[in-house]
């Protein structure tokens, strides 16, 4: 069965279709949250928050062939919600707890490192940057779906990427960022 | 050809994420083949690709997956209210319209029993026991005496159901009807 099919299936209260609905967008619906919460902790308790407000609002949903668009707009508020109840600082992975009972070879040291610092690099983006990096991330997203989902012209998502990719490669060389633009 | 710095990431990045038409993918093997920096370019990218997305799978394996989640916000909301609610929300317009209705058709019915108690057969009240009518009588041949009997309208349903005025007069209780003189 098609997205629009389940979605609508969904709003007439069918709680497989809605649950089949959230599984199949659960990978790229992740990433975005976590490019707002840079936190994996963070990202689980919003997703759940997103959960609670699809089940209560999805019979709102008057066009079903715009279910991602509208669960992309579920997510960007839940998240802005929890950031303003919160309001704490992103747990960093310094602060994390990083297993140091577990003993790994130099390479797999040097790779934790640099995971590290690729992570610290794409939390200091800008937020519109990060989103398209991290849906892109996802692997399963053509730019397309990702205009689609985040409202923007393909051609921005594109321009979006390269910027992201070069701030994060002068953020991880140690080269000073470029002034962002605006798109 | 000469490339801009931004065409040409554009053009790596389609290539990175495998969105790179035949055509574009020809002009930057052309702009790679003759410059070695560019090469060199691409091949940090896609490194640093493979390494962020791999550093992005770490970081949100411990995610719980949909299911799990879904199924905790599910109890939580109470799904058998979701349904209810779903349902209620749905069906509220089509509630709305047969109340309206229901109303409407209350006060016809209302409206129409209040113009049955006042209506009447318009057919001409006649006097059952009565004799011709419409006689013509010179009116010098009249005696005017003082009547017995005050005669008053009465309002009766024949055995048919219909509806009848008559002229009668009230004695010990019963009416009895106005009796005309066969001359009249």
């Amino acid at each position: 069965m098609n997205e629009s099919a389940l979605a609508c299936q969904a709003s007439r209260g069918d709680k497989e279709a809605l649950k089949q609905l959230l599984t199949k967008n659960w990978d790229w619906l992740k990433r975005l949250v976590y490019s707002y919460m840079s936190s994996a902790v963070d990202t689980e308790d919003v997703l759940q928050n997103i959960c609670i407000r699809v089940i209560t609002k999805i019979h709102t949903l008057n066009e079903p062939e715009r279910f991602k668009q509208w669960l992309a707009a579920v997510a960007r508020n839940e998240a802005i919600d929890y950031r303003r109840k919160n309001r704490r600082q992103p747990l960093r992975l310094e602060e994390s707890e990083i297993d140091n009972s577990i003993q790994y070879d130099d390479d797999t040291v040097e790779r934790k490192d640099l995971e590290r610092q690729v992570l610290k690099a794409i939390d200091q983006l800008p937020e519109k940057y990060r989103e398209v990096l991290l849906l892109q991330l996802s692997g399963n997203m053509t730019y397309g779906e990702i205009s689609e989902t985040l409202d923007i012209p393909v051609t921005t998502v594109q321009i979006r990427l390269v910027r992201a990719r070069r701030m994060v490669k002068d953020i991880l060389t140690g080269k000073e960022i470029d002034r962002i633009p605006r798109t | 050809m000469n490339m801009s710095n931004e065409m040409l990431e554009i053009l790596m990045g389609k290539q990175i994420d495998s969105e790179i038409t035949p055509s574009e993918k020809c002009l930057l093997d052309k702009h790679l083949e003759a410059d070695e920096q560019s090469r060199e370019l691409l091949k940090e990218l896609s490194r640093m690709n493979d390494i962020t997305a791999e550093s992005i799978d770490n970081e949100l394996a411990s995610v719980k997956s949909a299911e799990e989640i879904f199924e905790t916000a599910w109890k939580k909301t109470g799904g058998v209210s979701y349904n209810y609610t779903c349902w209620l929300k749905k069906n509220l317009k089509f509630a709305y319209g047969l109340a309206a209705g229901f109303l409407i058709g209350i006060m016809l019915q209302m409206n129409s029993a209040v113009l049955d108690n006042n209506t009447f057969d318009s057919g001409l009240a006649s006097n059952p026991g009565a004799g011709k009518v419409g006689l013509e009588i010179p009116i010098e041949d009249l005696k005017f005496e003082p009547p017995e009997r005050n005669v008053d309208y009465y309002m009766f349903t024949d055995t048919d159901g219909r509806r009848w005025m008559m002229e009668a007069y009230r004695e010990n209780n019963n009416i009895q009807p106005a009796m005309y003189y066969k001359g009249f």
